[in-house]
C-alpha cells in the first residue's frame, strides 16, 4: 500500500494526521503530509484506511500495490 | 412583533424558531428524506437551506457561485455601506479568492497543529482553575459557568489583550451574533465596540511592539513586500473575537451537555483513553456548532432551485453531519466512530482556520472536567436554554455532581 495527498483537495482539515499520526503530519500552514517515504508498513494500513475515510475532502489517495 | 409559526418548513422554515433552535434534526431529517431537499424561506431577508451532505459541501465548494461577501443569514442594513467601519470586514472567513489566498495564508501559521500546542497547558491551567470555583458546590453551570469562560481567555491570550476583559469580549460577541443577529441596531453597536477596540490595540502595538502577539505580527508582517492594510489586520482581529469565542464554548457545552446524560460514555473514555481524539471529532460532528452563509454571486439553478444573485445559501454543515447517506446511525453518537468524514469545521477552501485550536480546546475542557468530576447529570434537563441561528450550543446547563 502507497498513499499520497492531493494537495489541490487538501484543505488542513488534519483528519488524517488524528486518524493515523505515524502516517501523516502537518506543514507550517496546517495542509496534511505523508511522512513515510514508500510503501505503508503493514501495521499501519488499517490507520491509513481509515486516515481515507475520514477526509472530508477526499484527498488522500490510497493506491494498492501487487 | 409577532411571528408566525411555521406551517411549512419547506418552503418557509424560520431559523430562529424555538423548537428547531432547541432540536432542529427532525427538521432536517424529514426535509432531507423528503421531495425537496434544499429548502427555502421568505423569512429574515429570504434563504435557501441544504439538508443533505453532498448539496451543502457542494454549496461550499462552488465560491465562484457563492460569495463570502455576505456571512451572515440576515441582510445587512440598507445595502451595507451606510454603516460605520463598513470597509471592515472578516478575513479571510469573508474574502473571495484571489484575495483569499493571501489573506487565509497570513494566518493559517498561527493555526497549525504545530503552532497551537503551546496553548495546552496554559488552557488546562485555566479549565482547572475554572473548576477550583465550583467543584465543593456539588453543582454547576457547565455553560455559562465553564464553556463559555474557555475560549474567549485562550483567544485574548492569543492576541495580547489580557484576560481581564473577557466578560466585555464574550458580552460584544453575543452582541453580533446571537441576540444582533435578529436585532441589526444591536449588531452593529456591538460591533463598533469590538473595532474600536483593535484600532486602539493596534495603535499600541505599532507604538510598543512585543515579542510574542498576534496583532503586533500582523502589524509587521506583509503581503508582497507591502505592508498589511489597517483595514485588514482590524478585521482579521475582528475574526479572531467573532469567530473564535461562541463557536467553541458552544462545542464545549453540546459536548458536556451530552456527557452529562451518558454515563457509559463517560466510563468508555475513563476505560479506553486513545479513543479520545476520535471522541473529540465524534462530538463535534454530532453537535456541529456552526452554519455558515454565503451569497448567490448570479442566477444559478441547484437541484431544480432556482437561486438568484443575492440570495442566501445556509451551508448547514449540522444538517450535512447527519446525512444517514454518509454516517451509520447518524443520530447515534459512537465515540470511536470508524469513518467519520465531518464537515463541522466547513468545506473547501474556507475550513475552518482555527479548527486546530478549537478541537485542542475542546479536547482539554472535556478531559479536565471528567478528570475533577467523573459523575454528573443534568440537574434539570427542561431548564437547558439553546442558542441558535448560525451558532447552536447551549446557554444554560446545570449539572449536579457529588462532591
Amino acid at each position: 500500500m502507497r498513499v499520497r495527498v492531493d494537495d489541490e483537495l487538501c484543505h488542513g482539515h488534519q483528519m488524517c494526521a488524528i486518524s493515523a499520526p505515524e502516517v501523516f503530519g502537518s506543514d507550517d500552514y496546517g495542509n496534511a503530509v505523508v511522512l513515510i517515504d514508500g510503501p505503508i508498513p503493514a501495521d499501519l494500513e488499517a490507520a491509513t484506511r481509515r486516515a481515507e475515510g475520514n477526509c472530508p475532502e477526499r484527498a488522500v489517495i490510497i493506491t494498492e500495490e501487487e | 412583533m409577532a411571528i408566525e409559526p411555521v406551517l411549512d418548513w419547506t418552503t418557509d422554515y424560520d431559523i430562529f424558531d424555538d423548537e428547531f433552535v432547541r432540536d432542529p434534526y427532525p427538521v432536517w431529517e424529514d426535509l432531507r428524506a423528503g421531495e425537496c431537499p434544499v429548502a427555502h424561506t421568505a423569512r429574515w431577508g429570504g434563504s435557501w437551506m441544504p439538508t443533505r451532505y453532498d448539496d451543502v459541501v457542494a454549496f461550499a465548494h462552488d465560491v465562484e457561485t457563492f460569495t463570502s461577501q455576505q456571512i451572515l443569514v440576515v441582510p445587512p442594513i440598507g445595502d451595507g455601506t451606510q454603516i460605520p467601519y463598513s470597509d471592515v470586514a472578516a478575513p479571510p472567513i469573508t474574502s473571495d479568492p484571489p484575495e483569499h489566498h493571501w489573506a487565509r495564508r497570513l494566518i493559517l501559521p498561527i493555526f497549525s497543529p504545530q503552532s497551537v500546542a503551546k496553548y495546552e497547558q496554559g488552557t488546562r491551567d485555566l479549565c482547572n482553575q475554572l473548576i477550583d470555583g465550583f467543584v465543593d458546590a456539588g453543582r454547576a453551570d457547565a455553560a455559562a459557568d465553564y464553556a463559555q469562560q474557555i475560549p474567549v481567555r485562550v483567544i485574548a491570550t492569543m492576541l495580547g489583550v489580557g484576560t481581564d476583559r473577557s466578560d466585555e469580549f464574550t458580552s460584544w460577541v453575543r452582541g453580533v451574533l446571537e441576540v444582533g443577529l435578529k436585532d441589526p441596531v444591536v449588531r452593529i453597536a456591538n460591533r463598533i465596540k469590538i473595532i474600536e477596540f483593535f484600532m486602539e490595540q493596534i495603535a499600541d502595538r505599532r507604538a510598543n511592539p512585543r515579542d510574542d502577539d498576534l496583532i503586533t505580527e500582523l502589524t509587521q508582517g506583509e503581503v508582497d513586500g507591502h505592508p498589511i492594510p489597517d483595514t485588514h489586520i482590524l478585521g482579521t482581529c475582528n475574526l479572531m473575537l467573532v469567530a473564535g469565542i461562541d463557536t467553541t464554548w458552544s462545542a464545549i457545552g453540546s459536548s458536556l451537555w451530552h456527557l452529562a446524560q451518558h454515563p457509559e460514555h463517560r466510563a468508555q473514555l475513563r476505560e479506553r483513553p486513545e479513543i479520545w481524539p476520535m471522541a473529540v471529532e465524534e462530538l463535534l460532528r454530532a453537535y456541529s456548532p456552526v452554519t455558515m452563509a454565503r451569497m448567490a454571486s448570479k442566477d444559478v439553478e441547484v437541484n431544480g432551485c432556482p437561486i438568484r444573485e443575492g440570495d442566501r445559501v445556509l451551508m448547514t454543515f449540522p444538517a450535512a453531519n447527519r446525512d444517514p447517506e454518509v454516517f451509520e446511525n447518524p443520530d447515534e453518537v459512537i465515540l470511536d466512530r470508524e469513518h467519520n468524514r465531518h464537515v463541522a469545521f466547513g468545506a473547501g477552501i474556507h475550513r475552518c482556520a482555527g479548527s486546530n485550536l478549537a478541537r485542542l480546546e475542546l479536547r482539554v475542557a472535556l478531559e479536565t472536567w471528567l478528570e475533577r468530576i467523573p459523575e454528573f447529570a443534568l440537574a434539570d434537563p427542561g431548564s437547558v436554554t439553546w442558542a441558535g441561528g448560525q451558532v447552536r450550543g447551549p446557554r444554560q446547563c446545570l449539572v449536579n455532581f457529588p462532591t
